[in-house]
């Protein structure tokens, strides 16, 4: 792994953090009062990118399967707060669904591209579930965030319409059915989007941190061709499950639709 | 108790045992201790100043919202969860703000043909067609976009929209309170003699005292909480 590689000096990577300086200077001199949330939102990234690369560390040397499941574990917990916390409207245990979701979504072809397809040993090796994990993780937290809000959003907006159809007789899926439709297709429409632009306009994270590390492009095309796979169906199983137990939650069994649950 | 006269006896369609509305925000009742039972062919009217509860009232009968308090029965029968949506296919509710889905006014009275629970139903365009023309509307009024219909238009689709299937109770709120007087009447003997005919029985909201006492037999109101019949 090491081959190749070349490390970073600390006055390296300060160099880059110039450039930040420079959009914060900018930001200043153009009065735009964006230099705070620049410098706040550096901070945080150096502050988490440090702290997890300290953790993956140690998972990496424990090389123990309750570390490596722990570990993942809280980044779900993580992604499914975040996601929750991004929707204008919200219900009660929204965070709760948002986890579950994501749990579906990302530990089912998560687990199944590091048994399958990976096949590394273990095959919960660290240097690979985590990583991998990580980046299944990150895009449905787009894929569910973008769908609950879309959900929340319009089943507030056109409540009045949903209980007209109740009202005529629509079971509680008749009468969502066309919202939850919408709210997964705008969950699943950057993944499809960033799929047909990709390699053409973009060459994606992955792809370019491993050629980076000297590994054979066609090596990192193959990886990245599985990843999009997997991203993609990983944000389209954690997608419908998010809208699917949401609108659970609003409608009680008795087809009853609440929509005081959701509060901005 | 307000009960009707006539058929007492027989099973209510609709009945209402004791229902109490509690209002969260404001920690009171908005309305309690209500009964009432619905017949067939029974022709109800229900007023009250506004803000007593009446079209919360209409809702929780039409099993909209949940009650704090009390139950409504069907035939007799508590709601269970899998026959709600059959339930309101035959009560039926209909808002006093009419709402259309996007599309024509055609589309919007074939809606309901969508769901399961009316899709043993034959569609009969004929009577849109009767009907619309007793209300002074030419075939012409079909294609109309339901986003150009006023609101008195729009609540004339709307109780088409339910009458077309011979319900077994409506539960109007306020139904011609957006039409010229014209319409209104004109309505208003269209829904009465189209009752008359299939025996549907309906509970009407209104402000109006005249069309209470024009449509209705029994004249229901709410105020401070409680329901009682007012006695002309």
């Amino acid at each position: 792994m090491k081959t190749g590689v070349i490390d970073l000096s600390i006055l390296q990577v300060g160099f880059a953090m110039l450039l930040l300086g420079m959009a914060g200077l900018l930001s200043v001199f153009m009065q735009l009062g964006l230099e705070r949330r620049i410098a706040w939102g550096a901070l945080r990234m150096v502050l988490q990118l440090s702290a997890a690369g300290l953790l993956l560390q140690v998972v990496f040397e424990l090389r123990q399967p309750i570390a490596v499941a722990g570990l993942v574990l809280m980044m779900t917990l993580i992604a499914g707060h975040a996601a929750s916390r991004r929707s204008r409207f919200r219900y009660p245990r929204m965070f709760l669904d948002a986890f579950i979701a994501m749990m579906l979504g990302s530990w089912s072809v998560g687990i199944f591209l590091l048994l399958v397809v990976v096949q590394a040993t273990p095959w919960w090796l660290p240097q690979y579930a985590i990583p991998l994990l990580g980046m299944i993780l990150g895009n449905s937290l787009d894929g569910v965030a973008l769908g609950l809000d879309r959900l929340t959003e319009t089943l507030r907006r056109d409540r009045h319409l949903v209980e007209m159809k109740l009202s005529l007789g629509a079971t509680r899926w008749e009468a969502v059915r066309s919202i939850v439709q919408e709210a997964v297709r705008t969950g699943m429409t950057p993944v499809l989007n960033s799929m047909t632009v990709i390699g053409l306009v973009s060459i994606p994270g992955m792809m370019t941190g491993q050629i980076l590390a000297g590994a054979d492009p066609v090596v990192a095309v193959k990886y990245q061709i599985v990843i999009m796979v997997v991203i993609a169906s990983a944000v389209s199983i954690g997608t419908m499950s998010v809208c699917f137990l949401g609108y659970r939650r609003i409608f009680n069994k008795f087809h009853q639709f609440n929509p005081r649950l959701l509060q901005p | 108790m307000p009960s009707t006269s006539s058929n007492s006896i027989s099973v209510p369609i609709l009945e209402a045992r004791n229902l109490g509305w509690f209002l969260d925000d404001q920690h009171r009742w908005l309305w309690r201790r209500i009964d009432l039972a619905i017949h067939s062919d029974d022709r109800m009217s229900l007023a009250g100043p506004s803000g007593a509860g009446k079209s919360m009232f209409l809702r929780a009968l039409a099993f909209l919202s949940p009650v704090a308090e009390g139950s409504v029965l069907w035939n007799g029968m508590a709601l269970a969860p899998h026959v709600v949506p059959e339930f309101r296919s035959r009560v039926c509710y209909v808002p006093q703000r009419a709402m259309l889905v996007e599309g024509t006014v055609g589309d919007n009275l074939a809606l309901p043909y969508q769901f399961k629970s009316h899709s043993h139903q034959v569609r009969d365009d004929s009577i849109w067609r009767r009907w619309l023309q007793d209300l002074g509307r030419d075939i012409s009024f079909l294609d109309r976009r339901s986003d150009e219909l006023s609101g008195g238009e729009a609540q004339i689709v709307a109780l088409i929209r339910v009458l077309q299937f011979r319900p077994e109770i409506l539960l109007l709120d306020e139904p011609t309170s957006a039409m010229d007087p014209k319409s209104a009447e004109a309505v208003e003997s269209l829904m009465v003699k189209q009752c008359d005919e299939t025996g549907t029985a309906f509970l009407w909201v209104t402000h109006d005292e005249r069309q209470a006492v024009r449509v209705a037999t029994t004249q229901l109101e709410i105020r401070e909480g409680e329901m009682r019949e007012v006695i002309a």
